[in-house]
């Protein structure tokens, strides 16, 4: 089946998923073309490594075109897509067992003691050098800001406020519920005002 | 005169200040709270600074390397009655099919008195067979060292209702666990291979 690629461009997404179920390359491409930006910057934010980043996105993309078929439309295409991009990096960062500590302690720990035991202190971090040349990739204090968030914080604000996601398909993206996912940003907004105000002050 | 809110700006009241929904109570609030003023400030150059990080894009080639791990599906099937198509080999298997049928009825009404004394010497040798099973069986089970007791335990009917009620019961639970164990778990499944 043969489709314009300028046509379906005007196209919603579920209309495109549509086509692509019926078997059109084009709209295969045109969903990759949509979500390629947005799926690797996530993840290359979250893996700080864009080899692998791009291994990861691919992955997901692999995964969910090769799905397409059992997509249910209820659904936003882009949440889909998002879960299984997200769920790709997180796989990947507990494989490598890299667990950003948090300014205010794990978000499961209950007493005062266990918050402490958690809790990131601000230039106790080595970052080795090639964390250092994976920042400088990245670029800019925000960008130094967010990768020392923990894992789960750097979802949600990288897809509330970078991808403009809304706090009910956050919730739906993490399996989370929405009071957590809430939560969840204001705390990594305030460790990042926290962490924006040392880079400034050093 | 109305004293001003001394309440400081919640996560959620920074949401609405941000979209410019702010109570007027926060509102008169943050007109005199120097600390709520300087949170919001912050946060605001956060979401700035959110606002402003480029997005990355994967290398050229990415979407063809995608493809090559793509099959690219047939539509759907749509479950609708059909027919299966007619090959030479299937229409070759339903005339044999049909002809030893009708070779079988054909068979049996010609030799029917054969066929009658056949199946009543099967049946007879079941009978046989299955009488002499039960018999040896209960034999055997008599000359256990437990039977006499455990017959003498159901002696009354009460013991006896007491055994079959344990006995229900036993049977019930097993029937429960097993129905737990192979009942898979109803967790939600939000969409499909996420």
């Amino acid at each position: 089946m043969t489709v314009r690629p300028g046509s379906l461009r005007e196209k919603t997404d579920q209309e495109v998923v549509a086509l692509a179920k019926e078997g059109s390359e084009e709209a295969y491409r045109e969903l990759i073309r949509r979500y390629e930006r947005p799926v690797f910057s996530l993840i290359f934010r979250m893996v700080r490594n864009r080899e692998l980043a791009e291994d990861l996105s691919q992955e997901t993309f692999i995964k969910v075109l090769n799905a397409v078929q059992t997509y249910r439309p209820e659904f936003k295409f882009s949440s889909w897509v998002f879960k299984i991009a997200n769920n790709a990096a997180i796989d990947h960062l507990r494989k490598r067992e890299l667990d950003t500590l948090s300014l205010e302690g794990s978000p499961h720990a209950d007493t005062p003691e266990l918050i402490e035991a958690t809790a990131l202190q601000i230039g106790e971090r080595g970052e080795s050098q090639l964390q250092e040349v994976e920042n400088r990739e990245l670029g800019g204090t925000i960008e130094q800001a967010i990768s020392r968030l923990r894992p789960e914080y750097r979802s949600c604000i990288l897809l509330r406020h970078v991808e403009g996601r809304t706090y009910e398909e956050i919730a739906e993206i993490l399996n989370l519920p929405l009071g957590t996912v809430k939560t969840y940003i204001h705390r990594a907004r305030n460790e990042l005002r926290i962490l924006l105000r040392d880079v400034r002050e050093e | 005169m109305t004293p001003w809110p001394t309440k400081h700006l919640t996560a959620d009241d920074l949401d609405a200040f941000h979209s410019e929904a702010l109570s007027s109570e926060m509102r008169l609030h943050l007109e005199t709270c120097e600390e709520c003023r300087r949170l919001v400030l912050l946060d605001r150059q956060v979401l700035d600074l959110l606002a402003q990080v480029p997005s990355y894009g994967p290398s050229a080639a990415f979407a063809d390397r995608v493809m090559a791990g793509v099959r690219i599906g047939s539509p759907a099937p749509v479950p609708v009655l059909s027919f299966p198509r007619f090959t030479k080999r299937r229409i070759a298997a339903m005339v044999g099919l049909a002809a030893g049928m009708v070779a079988s009825v054909g068979w049996s009404a010609a030799n029917r008195p054969l066929l009658e004394s056949w199946l009543d010497g099967s049946a007879a040798a079941l009978w046989d067979w299955g009488t002499v099973l039960w018999q040896n069986g209960l034999t055997y089970l008599a000359a256990q060292p437990w039977f006499e007791s455990l017959r003498s335990a159901s002696g009354s009917p009460v013991r006896l209702a007491a055994v079959g009620a344990l006995t229900i019961g036993l049977y019930a639970t097993g029937l429960l666990t097993l129905r737990r164990l192979v009942t898979p778990s109803a967790g939600s499944v939000s969409n499909a291979g996420a």
